[in-house]
């Protein structure tokens, strides 16, 4: 608020009454609609009041007692004798009288010379229009959504950061239970061949298929212990980009592949040379093939791998090479499409993907057919998704056989 | 009578009139509208009341003078003149909005360096709208705190008179 500023001329006497500057302040205080003006003497005790809130402040009674605003500061309202200029002022207020809103008031305390008394005044708070009303409303509302967000940001947050040391935790546990274990097993499969180099002719025929057994299940054993250390270790070896002919690739592991002789692998589209991940891009195909060559449930077949670098995929975070797998076996039912990626996980339906157990030569691990533990997809899967690629399984056995794997393999692998 | 001046402070939304409203009027509605500026309430401080949370009431009566503030200030409340001789604060947040509990950290921070020595006390409001034994999570400085820390619920009225009882009894312990 503007300091008073009294329109008498520099003559004024000052033992002259203060009609005058009364008559000012009235016609100054009345542009701020005033609810009502106090004088005060040099105790602060109220000696006059006018006006509709008047009451709020009796007469004979210490104006911070009865204004309660004004308590704490009474020596600032004294100190307004030392420097004129300056005024007390406590601007958008409400004294609650009771359960329904008081009017808003501006308290302003003034002193001029030659004045004897200070002067209260309660005005109107006249800045508030509705609409200022309204707009604060709106700005509670969207402060009160806006840290509701925040806290559900906050939330996301957090989990995912327990998500992500959870998941490292159990990353290290299985790697470290899948290399440690891996020692005593070597140790059993040595003991088991002594114990068969020991028993010699003397074995009896239970005896030996006893021991058959134990060589079979350690051997699956080891493999499952390889596998889990794969999966374990996708992401924690420095991968470097390379030049890579990707059918060069394709045909390798192809050509390196066991597979009965009736089940045939073909290439097909044209295959880009790219820069990117060898490693992962080989664990990937390897297992897919793999995958669908020990799946396969009948003497023939046939799998496709088709490379369309033409239709390079494009996705709003980049682009994507996109390589196919499809095969004519059984297919995978809809409703293990989700449980063939988890280790360990095999379809369980028997006439569906028969599970390869071996009966190997007993201690020969060069005879042995390949095990199946069950955990090819997850590999390929967790890979896919460690270098921010996608896995797209499309299977219908019901309607048609065969199961279709698409790869979109990022232009720019994450590392 | 001795009054004392005591500050609501906290930020928006979290329930600072509703808790003052429930104190003086028993009353609690969600439609109450943003405090502008600040709303002043004169409360008589209840002697058994007083009694209860480990102080002997004056003979005189002790009052409240208590300043309901725009949330919209924020850290700001300092350099007001309106906190000028505040004798306590009450710091309130809603249980259910982490920033706002962070905000209670932040304005008891400002509130020690501009009264250093003078007491406030952390009111955890909102708290019928928590799962019922699932505590909140709240800020080190809020969950280790050894300042007045009381959970309360202006919708049920839970602790709101201890809370401002609690404040009072400080208050005439440190003689502020």
């Amino acid at each position: 608020m503007t300091p008073l500023q009294p329109s008498y001329d520099a003559t004024f006497d000052p033992d002259a009454p203060v009609t005058p500057l009364l008559l000012d302040a009235v016609d100054f205080l009345a542009g701020r609609e005033l609810y009502a003006f106090l004088w005060c003497d040099d105790d602060l005790i109220v000696r006059e009041s006018f006006g509709a809130l008047g009451e709020l402040a009796p007469v004979d009674q210490h104006v911070c007692r009865s204004l309660l605003p004004l308590m704490g500061f009474e020596e600032q309202i004294r100190a307004l004798k030392r420097k004129p200029q300056r005024t007390v002022e406590l601007p958008n207020l409400s004294i609650m009288m009771g359960p329904v809103q008081s009017p808003r008031i501006n308290i302003n305390v003034f002193w001029r010379p030659p004045m004897k008394r200070f002067l209260v005044a309660l005005s109107r708070v006249i800045s508030r229009s509705d609409l200022e009303v309204e707009l604060n409303h709106n700005i509670r509302a969207r402060r009160i959504a806006e840290s509701q967000l925040l806290e559900k940001s906050d939330e996301i947050a957090r989990a995912n950061r327990e998500l992500t040391r959870v998941n490292g935790d159990l990353e290290e546990f299985a790697y470290v239970i899948s290399h440690d274990l891996n020692a005593p097993l070597r140790a059993l499969k040595i003991l088991t061949s002594n114990l068969h180099r020991t028993m010699g002719n003397d074995a009896t025929k239970d005896a030996l298929a006893d021991l058959a057994r134990i060589a079979d299940q350690t051997r699956r054993m080891s493999s499952m212990l390889t596998d889990l250390l794969d999966y374990a270790s996708i992401g924690r070896k420095d991968e470097v980009m390379e030049r890579v002919d990707t059918r060069a690739l394709l045909q390798g592991i192809a050509d390196s592949l066991p597979r009965p002789p009736g089940i045939t692998l073909a290439l097909a589209g044209t295959w880009p040379q790219i820069d990117t991940l060898r490693a992962p891009l080989d664990i990937v195909f390897r297992n897919l093939l793999e995958n669908a060559v020990k799946h396969h449930d009948r003497e023939t077949g046939a799998i496709c791998i088709t490379a369309t670098p033409e239709e390079m995929r494009q996705e709003a975070d980049g682009l994507y090479w996109t390589f196919e797998v499809r095969d004519d076996g059984p297919g995978i039912p809809r409703d293990y499409q989700e449980a063939v990626f988890h280790p360990f996980r095999k379809v369980e339906a028997a006439a569906l993907i028969p599970d390869l157990q071996s009966d190997a030569a007993f201690l020969d691990d060069a005879a042995a057919p390949p095990q199946s533990t069950g955990i090819g997809l997850a590999l390929v899967k967790k890979t896919v998704d460690s270098v921010g690629g996608r896995l797209v399984l499309t299977s219908d056995p019901d309607h048609a056989r065969g199961a279709r794997f698409a790869v979109y393999w990022p232009k720019q692998p994450a590392l | 009578m001795t009054s004392y001046k005591v500050m609501l402070l906290g930020d928006i939304g979290v329930g600072k009139t509703s808790l003052v409203r429930r104190l003086m009027y028993g009353q609690f509605a969600t439609d109450y509208g943003p405090t502008i500026g600040v709303d002043i309430y004169s409360y008589i401080c209840d002697p058994d009341a007083l009694a209860a949370a480990g102080q002997p009431p004056a003979a005189e009566g002790t009052e409240l003078v208590i300043w309901d503030t725009d949330g919209n200030f924020g850290e700001s409340i300092f350099r007001h003149a309106y906190i000028r001789e505040a004798s306590a604060a009450i710091i309130v947040g809603d249980a259910t909005r982490r920033p706002t509990q962070d905000s209670m950290v932040r304005l008891a921070d400002g509130f020690q360096d501009a009264f250093p020595g003078r007491t406030f006390a952390f009111v955890l409001n909102k708290c019928d709208m928590l799962e019922a034994d699932v505590p909140p999570d709240l800020p080190e400085a809020l969950a280790s705190t050894h300042h007045l820390f009381i959970k309360t619920s202006a919708k049920t009225g839970d602790n709101v008179k201890l809370a401002f009882h609690d404040t009072a009894a400080t208050i005439l312990r440190r003689d502020f």
